[in-house]
């Protein structure tokens, strides 16, 4: 009797602690995935974001984006394409698009961090490479949908130039793009304009000048959100332009010093 | 050795287990943590080293998909396991704790090199990680060395 109680002693603690690990987790899990809760915080909500925007400098141009320039809220999207956390939210910017349509612009900005992935720069040459070729977000999707294939092969330009084949490209036009000055200047102009805006890791997203804190998962609902606040915005009346600068929504409110695409430099705009 | 010392050696052995399941839990919050931070996609705070975000998103937090995490979290859940059988006096448990935690250590031997050195910067969490299996190697190593 007092055998079976030793023996079973261990495995009852083992158990208590498995279910714990469990429930604490599922807990925490739950608590990061619900929108405004206390771990949805958002860094540096203080600074004035339309004017960090207004000053840094335009990023690559033309931006490529998607959804028309008139659109009521726009994300600038700053990715790496070897980096997991982006590959992961590349389809939640697809499911961005699809919920909000034309009311919403996508900017997608190159920020490789090159330190750390050492594909990632070839990776956003090879879209813009592509992009020459008006097949940018063809590419984009790609190297995102494939990112783990070619992220773990020893020469991924190889494989980058499988896929311009696939995706029926001009294949030595596009490997000469690719190693070329004027698609390295656009990335570079992109990680430039993402320093000025503070990204220090990818993938970051701004809505309407404004950076998404806390949870990535929390895009769709962040943006709806700020499409509420710009449409209520609309409809109130006579309100002081400028009463309140740091949430300056620069689609709907246009100024001589602040052009409706100020915040994201010229654009490449194509309805996907 | 007489039987005092007899005793006293046994429960000075006995404690040690104890004290690794205690560590190895500190290591299975660690792990919990940075999993659940891994499938959210949510931004971790790193104030000490500023680092975390170009860690956990290199692609060394992930094998063959699996975060690197949840495979450490399974390794440390594993370990208070056979350090709680040991505490009991499963002989057999303690010596596959020593080999576990053994493996564990020179797998995170290599992943500060990886941050030192390749990824050139320092996540805290990771650290800490590192800090609970080299606490549980030392441990392990204590028993052995007390035995004899």
């Amino acid at each position: 009797m007092e055998n079976n109680n030793k023996s079973s002693l261990p495995v009852a603690i083992i158990g208590l602690v498995l279910l714990a690990a469990i429930a604490g987790g599922w807990w925490f899990y739950t608590k990061s995935k619900t929108p405004g809760t206390a771990s949805n915080k958002t860094p540096a909500p203080e600074k004035n974001w339309s004017e960090v925007f207004s000053k840094a400098p335009p990023g690559g141009s033309p931006a490529w984006s998607l959804g028309p320039a008139s659109a009521p809220v726009t994300i600038e999207e700053f990715a790496d394409f070897q980096c997991p956390t982006c590959a992961y939210m590349h389809p939640k910017v697809k499911e961005v698009r699809a919920a909000f349509g034309d009311r919403v612009r996508i900017v997608f900005r190159q920020f490789p961090l090159t330190q750390t992935h050492p594909y990632a720069y070839d990776a956003a040459c090879a879209t813009e490479a592509a992009g020459v070729q008006g097949k940018f977000w063809d590419m984009q999707n790609m190297i995102f949908s494939n990112q783990q294939t070619w992220a773990n092969s020893p020469d991924a330009r190889k494989i980058f130039l499988e896929y311009a084949k696939t995706l029926g490209l001009d294949v030595t036009k596009f490997a000469d793009d690719m190693m070329g000055l004027t698609v390295k200047n656009k990335v570079d102009a992109d990680i430039q304009r993402g320093r000025a805006v503070s990204v220090s890791s990818t993938p970051a997203f701004y809505i309407n000048s404004k950076p998404l804190g806390g949870n990535l998962d929390s895009l769709q609902s962040e943006v709806e959100k700020e499409l509420q606040r710009v449409e209520s915005a609309k409809q109130a009346p006579a309100a002081p332009a400028n009463s309140n600068p740091g949430n300056a929504n620069p689609a709907n409110k246009q100024s001589p010093a602040a052009p409706a695409n100020s915040n994201t430099g010229n654009t490449n705009s194509t309805n996907k | 050795m007489n039987e005092v010392e007899q005793i006293t050696k046994s429960n000075t052995v006995a404690k040690l287990p104890l004290l690794a399941a205690v560590v190895a839990i500190c290591g299975l919050g660690d792990a919990i943590y940075l999993t659940i931070h891994h499938l959210t996609g949510e931004k971790i705070p790193c104030n000490a080293t500023g680092g975390c975000e170009t860690v956990l998103t290199s692609q060394y937090a992930e094998i063959a998909g699996v975060p690197l995490a949840a495979i450490g979290a399974v390794a440390y859940f594993m370990a208070f396991s056979w350090a709680i059988l040991a505490a009991f006096g499963n002989r057999t448990a303690w010596s596959i704790f020593g080999l576990q935690v053994s493996l564990m250590a020179a797998a995170s031997s290599y992943f500060v090199y990886l941050q030192i050195f390749v990824i050139k910067a320092i996540c805290q969490y990771c650290m800490i990680s590192a800090g609970v299996c080299l606490t549980l190697f030392i441990i392990a190593v204590v028993s052995k060395f007390w035995k004899k």
